[in-house]
């Protein structure tokens, strides 16, 4: 009934640190992680104390962390629901003596931050690693400046390819100071007849597709810079 | 309303890192089972990273902001992108402010189209404004006034365009037709012209009817035609035709039709008539019209290329008793 060949499976991961808990820790070591049998009968008996519903509920978790991955896009939702119960396994000794309720959202819980973690993309990471102290009147060496000269080209460059109405969202939703850009959006909510929260969601997916468009660009760029 | 602030209240706990294991979980559930709340939460982490940026976090949520919030590379990116739209959108004035700032910001309207770089937005909507304006004042003269109004005063009893000659001299009708910027000026006399033979000077046109002609307008239909009432002393009549075109040309080609014949074919200048704006005039003897409808199409001359778009008027001739 259990898929036994998961218990032979080796972690390929190289990020072998917990889900959320590990988020403010320092990355750990990369090393290679075995699920054993005694981690994995540790998991089935944390979901239930019954071996046999254990392995319905595990069944269950496991059939719908494929579909949810695969819903997500993810080439191969196995894959991903394999290292979500590896990962699980893996922490559960540190996280179960301060988890209170049930075990079940904790499997979906992780299997969150593993998509998220593959979601991350090697420019990103780039452009996050630069060193903030949170302010903005830090001098950028010159790294840094061409980094921000590539960020603020390829904004420009995204700004000008949004139709008139997305930019005229855009500019109107995320300008100004406090009653200044309360009034702006009401006022802009009011012209294009929608409510508020639609207006709130409609200037949050011209964001995200705007992100999306300056990583692409950024990486073009910097692929485009390091051929020559 | 009560229930959405209060999950937004808790996804912003959630991400500054300020929930218990427990809701931290079901809410990491959520947002990997159900789409559309992982769009909510992506909302709530743009508002945070605006709030950050604009100063307006709380001390303990700025605490958790830098020590939580921040730690995932990505949003650290977020918070670069936002820095910069930010600065982008205070340097640009991207967009104009929407209307219920217009009073209040007036110069940043100012700024907005000194510092667009798409003029040509403006000047195509300048252009359609004035070419609507013009129209909509064409059409409200022609309602508010009768269109036997609209004609200089033609009638016997004496006619107030046709003045006494005053003195001897080269007549001031434009003897090259092409010319219609000077005033024409009426001379008394009662001598008709006569129809024009080769080698034959032009008749003097001394007796002159001035009737504008407005252009056919949508929706105005055909029983609304300008009506030109000419009297048995007139000669001549003035044919003012405002132009009304999206292109501006300095000479326009006339066309006078009647049943679908051309009789006349003629490239006049444009003159600026006080009241009428841009217009072009043809002066034709009254002997070339007789009491029917006739047809004008007026095409810009542009000085190379296609003849402009065309724009017809039309009129029937009265004769008066």
């Amino acid at each position: 009934m259990l898929d036994s060949g998961l218990i032979d499976w080796v972690s390929q991961s190289q990020t072998p640190y917990g889900s959320r808990t590990n988020l403010d820790d320092p990355p750990s070591p990369i090393q290679k992680w075995v699920l054993t049998i005694e981690s994995f009968d540790g998991m089935l008996l944390w979901l239930d104390q019954n071996r046999d519903r254990a392995g319905e509920k595990y069944e269950q978790i496991r059939s719908r962390l494929i579909r949810r991955f695969s819903q997500l896009g993810w080439p191969e939702p196995e894959q991903l629901t394999n290292e979500t119960f590896d990962r699980v396994a893996k922490t559960l000794p540190r996280v179960r003596a301060n988890y209170s309720g049930s075990p079940e959202p904790y499997f979906y819980s992780v299997a969150f931050n593993i998509h998220r973690e593959h979601l991350r993309r090697p420019i990103m990471v780039a452009l996050g690693d630069t060193d903030l102290s949170y302010s903005d009147s830090e001098s950028l060496d010159s790294e840094k400046t061409s980094q921000q000269e590539l960020l603020d080209s390829c904004l420009r460059e995204c700004m000008e390819k949004l139709d008139l109405r997305n930019r005229e969202i855009i500019a109107n939703y995320y300008r100004g100071e406090r009653q200044d850009k309360i009034r702006s959006r009401k006022s802009l909510a009011e012209r294009m007849n929608m409510k508020l929260e639609n207006l709130r969601l409609r200037a949050q997916r011209i964001r995200a597709n705007l992100k999306k468009c300056i990583l692409d660009c950024m990486e073009r760029k910097a692929q485009s810079t390091a051929n020559h | 309303m009560s229930q959405d602030l209060e999950q937004e209240y808790k996804l912003r706990q959630y991400l500054l890192g300020k929930l218990g294991q427990e809701e931290q979980v079901l809410i990491e559930q959520r947002l990997f089972l159900e789409s559309s709340y992982a769009q909510l939460v992506q909302a709530v982490e743009d508002d945070l990273v605006d709030d950050y940026l604009h100063d307006d976090l709380t001390a303990s949520e700025l605490e958790g902001f830098k020590s939580h919030f921040l730690t995932q590379p990505e949003r650290r990116g977020d918070l670069r992108i936002a820095q910069a739209l930010k600065q982008f959108l205070a340097a640009e004035s991207f967009a104009p402010p929407v209307t219920g700032q217009i009073d209040e910001k007036v110069d940043i309207g100012w700024r907005c189209l000194l510092r667009n770089r798409r003029p040509i937005w403006f000047a195509l909507a300048a252009g359609v404004l004035i070419i609507i304006s013009f129209l909509t004042w064409i059409a409200i003269r022609s309602i508010q006034r009768p269109v036997d109004r609209t004609f200089e005063a033609h009638v016997p009893q004496p006619s107030p365009t046709e003045t006494p000659r005053q003195q001897p001299g080269p007549s001031p009708v434009n003897p090259n037709p092409n010319d219609n910027s000077k005033v024409v000026e009426q001379r008394n006399s009662n001598e008709r012209s006569r129809q024009k033979r080769p080698g034959e000077r032009p008749p003097e046109l001394t007796a002159v009817v001035t009737a504008t002609i407005l252009p056919n307008l949508t929706g105005r239909g055909e029983g609304t035609s300008n009506e030109v009432p000419i009297s048995r002393t007139a000669n001549g009549v003035l044919l003012k035709i405002p132009v009304v075109t999206i292109r501006n040309y300095d000479r326009y080609r006339l066309e006078l039709i009647s049943a679908g014949r051309q009789i006349e074919v003629q490239n006049l200048n444009v003159s600026v008539d006080e009241e009428l704006g841009r217009i072009v005039s043809l002066l034709i003897p009254t002997t070339r019209l007789s009491k029917q409808k006739y047809e004008i199409r007026l095409r810009g001359l542009p000085a190379a290329g296609a003849l402009g778009e065309s724009r017809t008027y039309s009129f029937t001739v009265k004769r008066l008793p």
